[in-house]
Parts: C-alpha cells; structure tokens; sequence
C-alpha cells in the first residue's frame, strides 16, 4: 500500500513524464493567436525557452524559488501539494519548457526533508530531445549535414542521453542566479573536463582534436540537425554547414574576447595577496572570473563587457537558421552538447580560463606533501611504473558485492603485510587477479519517443574495476589524506588539461604504517551516486524504493566513468596523488561523495586546493608532468590499457 | 625476497629525459628484480623546480650530470662527458648488482654506525665532569645502591676523546642531514670545552651538553624521519 508521501511523489514524477512536445505546440499556437488567458496579448509571453537566455533563466528561477518558499510555509505533504497545484495553475498560461525548467529546479534544489522528490530519467522526459540524430535522414529531408562524415562517429559520446542529462542536471545544480560556493571555477573545470574526456574519446576513434571556434566572423563550419523527432518537437531547428551568426554578439565577438584576454593579461584577475591562504587566493580569483564568463552570481558586481560570454554564444550559434517558434540545440542544456560546435565553443571558452591559470606561478607540489610513500620505478620498456597501484577487475574479487565486503581488509590480506614486497602487474598472483587492460564495449538501449516510435542507441558501458593503493606513512603521526586518481592518454601525459580526473576521497593513514587503500569504480567521486549500471532502464519507472535523498543525483554518468579506447587497446597512464587532508579539507566529506563536479549540496566545496589539482596550473616547461610525478613521494603513476570488445 | 619492514632508499639525480638516465633505470629496474627487490627509487632532476629540495649529497651534481645514491651514499657517479661508448654499462650494472645486494646487509650495520654517535654524546653527558658533579652521581647511585668512586684526573683527557670522536662521527656521517649535526655537535663540544676549562661555568656545559645530545639524535635518526618532523613542524609554523 503506498503512502501518501509516495502517492504524492509519484504525481510529481508523473508531471516530468507527461509529454511536452503536444504542450509546446499549444502553447506556440496561443501565442501566436493571442488565445492565452489569464494572459494580457502582447505581454512577455517566452515562445523559444532557453536556460542560456538570462531573462528565461531568471524567471524560471524566481519560480522555483517561489516553489521551494512555499514549500517551506508548510513542509511536508501540504507544501509539497501546495508546489504541485501551483504548476498546474500555471500549465497553458506559461511556456512549458519553462515550466518543467522550473520544477526540475525546485525538486533539484528544495532541502533536504525527509520526502525525497525525483526527477525521472532523461529517456522519460525529454525522449523527443535525446532521439538519435543519425537514423532515418540524418543528410535526409531537411538537407542539412549532420556535422560530417568523421564527426559522426562521436554521435554516440555527444548524444549520449545520461551524458546530455549530466550537462543539463549540473546546469540546474549550479544554477546561474543561485550563489553556490566555487560555482565560476567549477563552470571552467566541469566544462574542461568534458573537453578532456570528448578529445580522448575522439582520440579512440582516430578524429582529430577538437578545434576552437572563437572566431565569430568566421563561419559556423559544421552543421547539425538533431533527429528528426527532435526537430518536429517543435524545440529546434537545424543549421546547414558555413553558416555565420549574425547577431549583436556575433558582431562584437572578436572584440569582447580580446577584451577579455587583454584584462586578463593586464592581471585584473590575478591573485589577490591580501587573502592569506594560498588555495583560497587562488580558488577566490577564477571564481569571479568563471562567474564572468558563464555568467553567474560568482561574478558578484563584475559587468565587464564579456560577462555572459559562453552563454552569449550559445545564444548567437542557436540563432543560425531559427525560426519565429524555435532555435538550434545550442539553445538549452539538455540538447547542446549534441551539436559538434557545442565542443568547439566550449573549447575557445575554455582558453580563458586557461590563459587565466597560465599566469599563476608554476606549481609547486613539494611545499605541503605529506610524509607518504607510493614506490616507483619503471617497466621493462622504461615507461614509469609503480608496483603499489593495484588494479582489478570487479568480477575477480570474491565477494566484493555482498554485504560488509570489507576492501581495505582484503587488500591487506592480498596486497599487504607478507605481500608488500610483491610486485602485482597483471596476471593470478594467489587468489587474486590482477590487470593491466580494463575492458570496455558497446551496449545499446531503447528510447520511446512515442507508443508507436522507439528508436535504439549504443552506449558505452566497461567491466567494473577497482583499485588497491599501497601507501607508506613515514610518519609519526595518523595522517588523513586525500586520495586524488587521473587518467590520461599516454600521448598526452605532459598536457596537464588532458588529464581526467577519475576520483577523490578521504583515508586514514596510521603511524608508520603500511597500508592497502581499496577503492571501487562505482565509488567515484567524479559519477552520480548510486552508480547507474544500466543506462537504459534506471529511473524509467516510478519506484518509491529508489528514492532516496542521500542520492547524488548530480555527476558524470558511470558508464562514461572510463574513456571508450580503441579495439586494438590504448595505452593510459594512470595516476594516484596523496596531499593531506589536514590541508585540503574543508568540512566533511559529502554522504554520496559525487564532490568533484557537483560539490556538497548544502556547504561549501570540500576540498580547498584549486579544481582539477595538481593539474590547474602549468607545469616547469623543463620539468614536466612525468618528470614531477617520478620525483615526487607522494605521486606515482604506471599504464593501464583499455581495450574496447 | 627481502624481510617486511626491511627499507632502503635509492635515489637517482639527472635530466629526465637524458637517455643514459633511461638506460640507468631499466639496468636498477632489472637488478633490483633480480635480486628479489620490488625495484623503487625516487629521482631528482637539475631542472626541477625544488631545487632546495634536493639532498645535500646530489648538490655537487650538475645539469649533465647522472648520479645514484643508496641510503644517503653517493655510489655512482657519471659526468657529463660520460656518454656513448665512454658509458661504462657493464660497470654499471656490476654496481647496481653489488648494491642491491647490499640492500639487504645494510640495515643492521647502518644502525650501528647510526647511533654510534647518539651512545657517545649520552656518555659525554652523563660524564663527571669535575668533583662535584661526580660526588652529585655518587650521591644518586648511593640512593640506588651503586658502591661510590671517586674522581680522577684521567677523565678529562677521556672526555675530550669522547667529545673528539663525537664530532669524528658526525663528520663521516654528515652525507645523511648534511652539515647542521655536525656543526651542532662542534658548537656544543666547544661549549662545554670552554665552560670546563676557560669560563668554569656551570651554563654553558649543560647547554653544550644538550646540543651534543641533539645534534646526535639529529644524526641518528633516519632521513625520511627527519623530513617527517621538519614536515610536521612546518606545517605547525604555517
């Protein structure tokens, strides 16, 4: 017998599911025939919602504010029920992307209370957004390219749809008009830490890096067009190759960015000094800036003539070939990393905040290093190795999934104490099996855009993996640390932005001890929490026994935790750091752990050091990454090559 | 294979990318394996940007320049010109071999040599350094027991031989915390050579004796030790 409370939730989630596209037509209809009641003709009726458009996002926002206040009048099932009403009070007399925008918001970011609310997955609410590009006429009844013939094999990472719900979700998350602890920072580290990943997949499938676009006199060269449900939504419209944009940003383009380069180089953004910590000297300066750029409440009182920047550009890029009642992909989170521009923008985007980080001092990771030892050496080829970063395939780990599965005991056992002196590359080594190639391949799933059309499309998925980490305290003392993994393509390992962080958490080291830290993929702080498994079926049907709010709704999906790599296997390095939590940590590490790109739902950022580190400034050009890992106590690093089945 | 809790530290100083350092590694990797040891060094680079950093024995070493250290010991050095042909690899890997062999030996006699000096400086301490200071000794070995002796004129030449070899260790072992032990140890040595003889001041012989027994406990402690407490103490002052 469901409760009240379950009842209620599942209206809620039955609201998301209900179909938009029916009530976007009507609500294009009304407008243009001055048929909305309640609703004055000419009054500011928003025809094309965009969550880009400040003036969209500002009124969604006020109203999920709104919802989130009235909600707190009487917490519980009443004000539950009291924002439930509110929305079909609205339903016809507002546009209802707007409308869905603004309850996403408000059950995203309403406290905490016990009555834990869902959104449910992409595949249920925007199926018509996420439909494959590529079947049926993809060069077909609109002659419009779909980027080219060598994009199209990025089709399945861009229109990925937990991917597309990751970019949308951490959009609402970190909503512009919210003040949230480093949100302008983490808008530049999220961001490059897409484009890391997007290059590396790209790598895999042997397409060339993405190129910036930050020209806007130039033309758009690659085209897109969504599939065609996407495009009869009634939500976007297509854009043909060489196109330009020609609007007021478009035409002032070049000369805001320049502006934007030439403050920066002129230090307007430098660090302040009056700020005593380091971290926060640091972290405080690209904050500002981020907010800038996005735009964003992190930019405080800051109106340069870039602010709003990125969002400018999506803006301008979606004008290219709209329409009075719809505009390009570009136009709102859920659907713009679709669209191969999408990339190339974010990547001219993403050199601000990198010119930014390349006038900070080189860094300087020996000064606060923590008493650790991980030992080091290197492989019969001479490449960097180290025997103390363990990795294992899930499956070969009896027990790992039953309850009480204790790692940390079963890395001792089998990694530690006697064993400690046991190199473990790959291969049986007693009752273990150890790896160094991790497996990915392609699965696909089903999206039903409606009864009678349901479309499939492939997804990566990987054999689940975990680590054992063998640390050394040197010291006298318990140490707290932070465990911080990255992965990188070994062609890459000097370009610290190409790195891609694969997960940060806490452990406590003994006295003089030895340990044996274990970890599993689906612990990562990097993903959402409970990892999704299977893309295709979670959240697609109402379950109250889902629900539950210590959940990280927010994070990269799991399935896309480890890069596709090739059939023939690519070689990646990966890394594991040790810095002292004593000076990292903010407050206490978040109950879902998904910290990396979603910080803490309801403090501030736990870990102070600056997003992305050690990765967030450059490095000696005489001294490189390799050369600062193999020097380094408390780094070390060895290749893992992933193969795709 | 070598005991748990057996340790030896191996460090490597060259340019990273410097073939001769590429060629090193893989000849350490195999020796090391060879001998039942998970191969394991840390490396320090001319041009890496912590160059205070580096341990005072490498700081001889320049750009060019390829030198490995077992345990704080210089025990191969190349110079610059050392390339090509002139690159003795078979030398090398003897040498690689014969340490890490070593590797094994080397913790009880290092221990010894370690804390030969910290012995030496608790015997100066505790030495009777005049008539008073013995029937002081004499007055608590009474409480417990301990029959009485009186002073001898013999003590102080002992003494300064003690004080003498104190500093003798220090210097031998000065490639390990560098010169500060050392420089304690004769700064406390001549503090309670001028206080005995010069001033006949009770002061500045215990403040001597305490650096003595400082600058040895200094010198016996192991390095990652000594890093571990400048760390902690760092981070204190920050």
């Amino acid at each position: 017998m469901a409760t009240n409370e379950e009842l209620l939730a599942k209206e809620i989630w039955d609201m998301f599911a209900e179909p938009t596209p029916p009530k976007r037509a009507a609500w294009i209809s009304a407008v243009q025939t001055g048929n909305m009641p309640g609703m004055a003709a000419g009054s500011d009726a928003i025809v094309k919602f965009s969550d880009f458009n400040q003036h969209h996002l500002k009124k969604a926002g006020a109203l999920a504010d709104h919802w989130i206040a009235l909600e707190q009048k009487s917490p519980g099932i009443a004000g539950v029920q009291s924002v439930v009403d509110a929305y079909r009070a609205l339903e016809g007399h507002e546009n209802p992307d707007l409308l869905l925008y603004a309850l996403t918001s408000y059950v995203t970011l309403r406290p905490q209370d016990g009555f834990p609310l869902q959104v449910p997955s992409i595949l249920i609410t925007d199926p018509d957004k996420i439909a494959p590009s590529h079947q049926e006429d993809r060069d077909g009844a609109l002659g419009v390219a779909v980027g080219s013939a060598m994009e199209t094999k990025m089709d399945w990472f861009r229109e990925d749809p937990l991917l597309n719900e990751h970019h949308a979700h951490w959009h609402q998350v970190y909503r512009g008009d919210v003040i949230k602890d480093r949100q302008g920072e983490m808008f530049f580290y999220m961001h490059q830490q897409m484009l890391a990943r997007y290059d590396t997949e790209r790598m895999g499938q042997e397409v060339p890096a993405v190129v910036p676009f930050k020209d806007f006199s130039n033309a758009v060269a690659v085209g897109y067009a969504a599939g065609p449900d996407v495009r009869l939504s009634n939500a976007y419209t297509p854009r043909a190759p060489n196109q330009h944009a020609n609007d007021d940003f478009a035409a002032n383009q070049p000369d805001i960015l320049s502006e934007a380069m030439s403050d920066i180089a002129s230090g307007m953004y430098d660090m302040n000094a009056s700020t005593s910590e380091i971290n926060k000297r640091e972290t405080e300066a690209i904050n500002v800036l981020g907010g800038i750029i996005e735009p964003s409440a992190a930019a405080g009182a800051n109106q340069p003539s870039y602010y709003g920047y990125h969002g400018g550009g999506h803006m301008s890029i979606s004008a290219i070939n709209s329409n009075a009642n719809a505009a390009g992909v570009m136009s709102n989170t859920v659907t713009a990393i679709r669209d191969v521009i999408f990339w190339e923008w974010h990547k001219g985007v993403d050199e601000i905040g990198q010119a930014w980080q390349d006038r900070s001092p080189v860094q300087d990771l020996a000064t606060d290093a923590p008493p650790v030892k991980m030992r080091k050496s290197v492989d019969a080829h001479g490449k960097a190795y180290s025997a103390d970063i363990i990795v294992c395939k899930s499956s070969t780990i009896a027990g790992i999934d039953a309850a009480g599965f204790n790692g940390d005991a079963f890395g001792e056992t089998n990694f530690g104490g006697a064993q400690w002196n046991t190199d473990f590359a790959s291969g049986i080594n007693g009752a273990v099996s150890t790896a160094d190639v991790l497996n990915t391949k392609m699965a696909s799933g089903t999206i039903t855009v409606s009864p009678a059309k349901a479309y499939t499309y492939p997804y990566l998925t990987h054999d689940p993996f975990c680590f054992f980490i063998r640390v050394e305290n040197t010291s006298v003392r318990t140490l707290h640390v932070t465990v911080r993994i990255f992965i990188v393509l070994e062609q890459y390992e000097n370009e610290r932005r190409k790195w891609i962080e694969l997960d940060k958490f806490l452990h406590d080291l003994k006295p003089n001890s030895k340990s044996v830290i274990f970890r599993r993929d689906r612990q990562s702080s990097v993903i959402r929490k409970p990892a999704v498994t299977d893309p295709s079926t979670h959240n697609t049907h109402f379950n109250p026994d889902d629900i539950n709010e210590s959940d990280c709704t927010c994070g990269w999906p799991y399935h896309l935790l480890l890069p596709r790599g090739n059939k023939t296997g690519m070689p990646f390095r990966l890394m594991v750091m040790i810095t002292d939590a004593a000076i990292d940590l903010v407050g206490p590490e978040p109950d879902c752990g998904s910290l990396s790109f979603c910080g803490a739902r309801t403090s501030d950022y736990p870990d102070k050091r600056p997003l992305g580190y050690p990765f967030n400034r450059k490095f000696d050009a005489a001294h490189p990454i390799s050369a600062t890992i193999a020097s380094m106590d408390n780094m070390a690093s060895r290749l893992i090559t992933i193969k795709e089945l | 294979m070598i005991e748990a809790g057996e340790s030896y530290i191996v460090e490597l100083w060259g340019g990273y990318d410097d073939p001769r350092m590429a060629q090193l590694r893989i000849m350490l990797r195999n020796a090391m394996m060879e001998m039942g040891l998970i191969p394991d060094w840390k490396e320090y680079h001319p041009t890496g940007n912590s160059a205070e950093k580096f341990p005072e024995y490498f700081r001889k070493y320049g750009s060019g320049e390829i030198a490995m250290a077992s345990n704080g010991i210089i025990i191969l050095a190349l110079k610059a010109s050392d390339a090509g042909e002139s690159f003795a690899a078979a030398e090398m890997v003897g040498k690689i071999r014969e340490t890490a062999a070593g590797f094994r030996r080397m913790n009880g006699r290092r221990a010894r040599k370690s804390y030969m000096s910290f012995f030496l400086a608790l015997g100066i301490a505790f030495f009777p350094k005049c008539p008073f200071c013995w029937a002081a000794y004499m007055t608590v070995f009474s409480a417990m027991g301990l029959g009485t002796v009186s002073f001898q004129p013999w003590m102080l030449p002992v003494m300064l031989l003690m004080l003498g070899l104190n500093t003798l260790s220090m210097y031998f072992s000065r490639k390990r915390h560098g010169w500060g032990p050392l420089v304690l140890s004769l700064s406390g040595a001549l503090l309670v050579i001028l206080g005995k003889l010069i001033f006949h001041a009770v002061a500045p012989v215990y403040v001597g004796v305490l650096m003595l027994l400082f600058a040895s406990l200094w010198n016996s402690l192991p390095t990652r030790m000594v890093t571990s407490i400048r760390y902690l103490l760092g981070l204190r002052i920050s």
